[in-house]
């Protein structure tokens, strides 16, 4: 016998096929027998089927005579079922008398088919699913700072949560603001720091090698001692200059004033991450303070 | 029927026996078939209001709801189930050849013996078929339901039902021919 799985391949095929169960089965009309005994000499395929879906059939003989009923399966069945099961939950009186008393209704945990039902839904795909839920939603509700455990009714309402979030939104944004703020402040500075160089005309003359020097941290507050124009030289003399700073003076007396103030300025905005070393830092106040 | 206790004792004596040969051919495993055939009676019971005779009879209205719990448990239990292999069944059989045995429809002094191994043989073949086409074989070649009926129970077409009957027949036929070969 050929191994092969049927398919039919023409439209012939597919309606020879239905009427192949007729013919098994003795039920093929007259008028459709010389249309299936055609195709079943023309077909190899579908003749092959015939062979096959006929061992069949007899094969299935084998199972006609019904199977053994276990014994005590009707009793089982008719005292799980029935108007006689609820019988069984009458009280029988001294007197005679029946009480009867309702079915004690089973709770749903110890309903039969319960397990199945769990196992059926215990899939690890499913409890992947929702695990990941599970996380997904507590990520984000920590991140939003809702707490479960202090979360009540009254918060739930669209003008509650609608207040929460415009909170919400306002703590994050307000550093963000606050940064653009220290910009623009700094931004404005240095335009009138410019404004002033300009018009003071102080920067138009010999501060091309000076002005690479410009100290890169300055302490806050320095801003405040800003030299006479024209009298810069008399400045630079410190009174006590350690000795492993002597190198200070040199360079000191060919700084812009203007210079000074700003970057004086620009260094309260950025504190401690200049990159500028601490030498030179102590440097430019002692200059200043003397 | 309503708190007809002997009626409803009536039907279930009537109708057991059948059931639990339909959830017995279906699962090939008694146990099975017996929990089953209390599920389906205790289904039956509790939606005996919803049966109108108007939309079949009550057999077929019975057997719908055995094969839809059945279904039901094939899903169920689809990845605890473990085929047994059928060469044990025909190594058991070793006087003659299940074949031979039955195209030489012969005598023997073991028929009857014979008999049972080949129909244990041939209901772990039909587990293995598949399951849309081994319910409509069960139901057409071991209920004896026409293709009116066994359409009305699987709702699906007469001829969509006849085509299964065919198929299912001889992928029955082509296991226990692969089997044998095996075997041989």
């Amino acid at each position: 016998m050929t191994e092969r799985n049927f398919n039919p391949n023409s439209p012939a095929c597919g309606q020879w096929e239905v009427l192949l169960a007729d013919s098994l089965d003795g039920l093929l009309k007259p008028e459709d027998e010389a249309i299936f005994n055609a195709h079943l000499v023309a077909c190899p395929a579908c003749s092959a089927l015939y062979e096959e879906a006929r061992r069949g059939r007899e094969w299935m003989e084998f199972l006609s005579p019904e199977p053994e009923v276990p014994a005590g399966l009707l009793d089982k069945i008719l005292a799980n079922t029935g108007p006689g099961h609820e019988a069984g939950y009458r009280l029988a009186t001294a007197g005679g008398n029946v009480i009867p008393i309702r079915p004690v209704s089973i709770p749903a945990w110890q309903r039969p088919g319960l397990v199945a039902r769990v196992q059926r839904y215990a899939e690890p795909r499913l409890l992947m699913t929702a695990a990941m839920a599970f996380f997904s939603i507590t990520m984000t509700l920590n991140i939003t700072g809702v707490r479960l455990s202090s979360l009540r009714l009254s918060d739930l309402r669209p003008s509650t949560m609608r207040s929460y979030m415009e909170r919400q939104l306002t703590m994050a944004s307000t550093p963000f603001i606050r940064y653009y703020d220290n910009s623009r402040l700094a931004y404005e500075v240095q335009t009138t720091m410019r404004e002033l160089r300009q018009t003071t005309g102080v920067g138009e003359q010999g501060e091309g090698e000076d002005n690479r020097q410009k100290p890169q941290n300055l302490a806050p507050g320095e801003s405040k001692q800003i030299p006479v124009p024209g009298n810069r030289g008399q400045q630079t003399d410190p009174p006590q200059q350690p000795d492993s700073l002597a190198a200070g003076p040199a360079v000191l007396p060919a700084i812009n004033y203007s210079d000074f103030l700003e970057t004086s300025l620009i260094s309260q905005l950025r504190p401690a991450h200049s990159g500028g070393s601490r030498r030179e830092s102590w440097e430019r106040s002692t200059v200043w303070i003397a | 029927m309503d708190g007809d206790s002997s009626a409803w004792t009536e039907l279930v004596r009537a109708q057991h026996r059948r059931v639990y040969g339909l959830c017995y051919r279906f699962t090939g495993n008694p146990t099975d078939a017996e929990d089953l055939t209390q599920d389906v009676f205790l289904k039956i019971y509790s939606n005996l209001a919803s049966f109108d005779t108007n939309r079949g009879s009550l057999q077929v209205w019975i057997t719908t709801m055995t094969r839809n719990l059945l279904v039901d448990h094939f899903r169920r239990t689809k990845k605890q189930r473990v085929t047994s292999s059928l060469d044990d069944g025909w190594e058991s059989a070793e006087e003659l050849k299940p074949i031979d045995r039955l195209t030489s429809r012969s005598v023997s002094p073991h028929e009857s013996a014979a008999s049972n191994e080949l129909a244990k043989m041939v209901q772990e073949a039909l587990a293995r078929v598949p399951v849309d086409l081994r319910e409509a074989v069960i139901l057409r070649d071991l209920q004896d339901m026409d293709y009116k009926e066994i359409a009305c129970v699987l709702g699906i077409p007469e001829g969509t039902v006849k085509s299964r009957i065919s198929r299912g027949r001889a992928e029955l036929a082509r296991l226990l021919e692969r089997n044998r070969r095996e075997v041989m």
